[in-house]
């Protein structure tokens, strides 16, 4: 009969096990155009065009460099604060 | 113990509480009351195990139903603290990202003044440029293979 109760007792404290989840949702990214690819640099047409299109092909590419520059940081930065925030929640 | 979440707390908390109570107090009655009084009356001897057993299994399903009450409780207001985190970081973050597009779009707008400025410039001189400098075949093959870099073309 003891060993009954032992038994018994020891099985209800199953009772105490109970798993909860509260639901986290990932964070958005910052802005819609920093999920776009960065596209590929422009080619300066072929054979002996003048400087100054070479120049402005040269130039562009140097822009889009920038702006893929800009994107690049601003993932960094977003990553960075978004992984600080995460980590504030325990 | 999903199921306690349907139960108002006050109400749960007392039938918890009474089913514990009914089997603490019939478990000492069954095996130090009842016990010694049934003993004495023949025909009734055998069965204070029944007693025994039932104020067992009530007093047993009472310890599971508290301990399952107050884990539940513990739980839900963990979850109640935890939740409210969550909104307050997910504020965060939404703020982190409206600096962050403010910042894109304030960076950007920048760089797109220079290129203006500079492809005026270019258009300016355009003429001054080319006049002076013709461009060996091989200075678009070498910008171009640079440019590409592993990309296929």
């Amino acid at each position: 009969m003891k060993k009954l109760l032992t038994l018994v007792l020891l099985l209800s404290l199953a009772g105490c096990k109970t798993p909860v989840p509260v639901e986290r949702h990932f964070p958005e990214a910052g802005k819609q155009e920093l999920l776009e690819a960065c596209p590929d640099l422009k080619l300066v047409a072929e054979g002996s065009p003048p400087l100054s299109d070479v120049l402005e092909v040269v130039t562009d590419n140097y822009i889009e460099y920038r702006k893929c520059k800009i994107k690049v940081d601003l993932w960094i930065k977003w990553y960075t604060e978004q992984k600080k925030i995460f980590e504030e929640v325990k | 113990m999903w199921i306690l979440h349907f139960l108002p707390d006050g109400l749960l908390q007392f039938i918890v509480d009474c089913i514990l109570l009914v089997g603490f107090v019939g478990t000492i009655l069954s095996f130090f009351v009842i016990n010694k009084i049934l003993r004495l009356v023949p025909g009734f001897a055998k069965y204070y195990h029944i007693a025994q057993v039932v104020s067992i299994l009530v007093l047993a399903i009472g310890i599971y139903l508290k301990g399952g009450y107050n884990t539940e409780m513990a739980w839900r207001e963990r979850v109640r603290v935890a939740e409210e985190k969550v909104k307050i970081a997910e504020q965060k973050a939404k703020d982190a990202n409206a600096q962050i597009k403010i910042e894109y779009v304030d960076r950007v707008q920048v760089v797109k003044d220079v290129q203006v400025v500079v492809k005026d410039r270019i258009v300016q001189v355009k003429e001054q440029i080319d006049a002076k400098c013709e461009l060996d075949p091989a200075v678009p093959k070498l910008l171009n293979q640079a440019a590409a870099g592993g990309v296929k073309q």
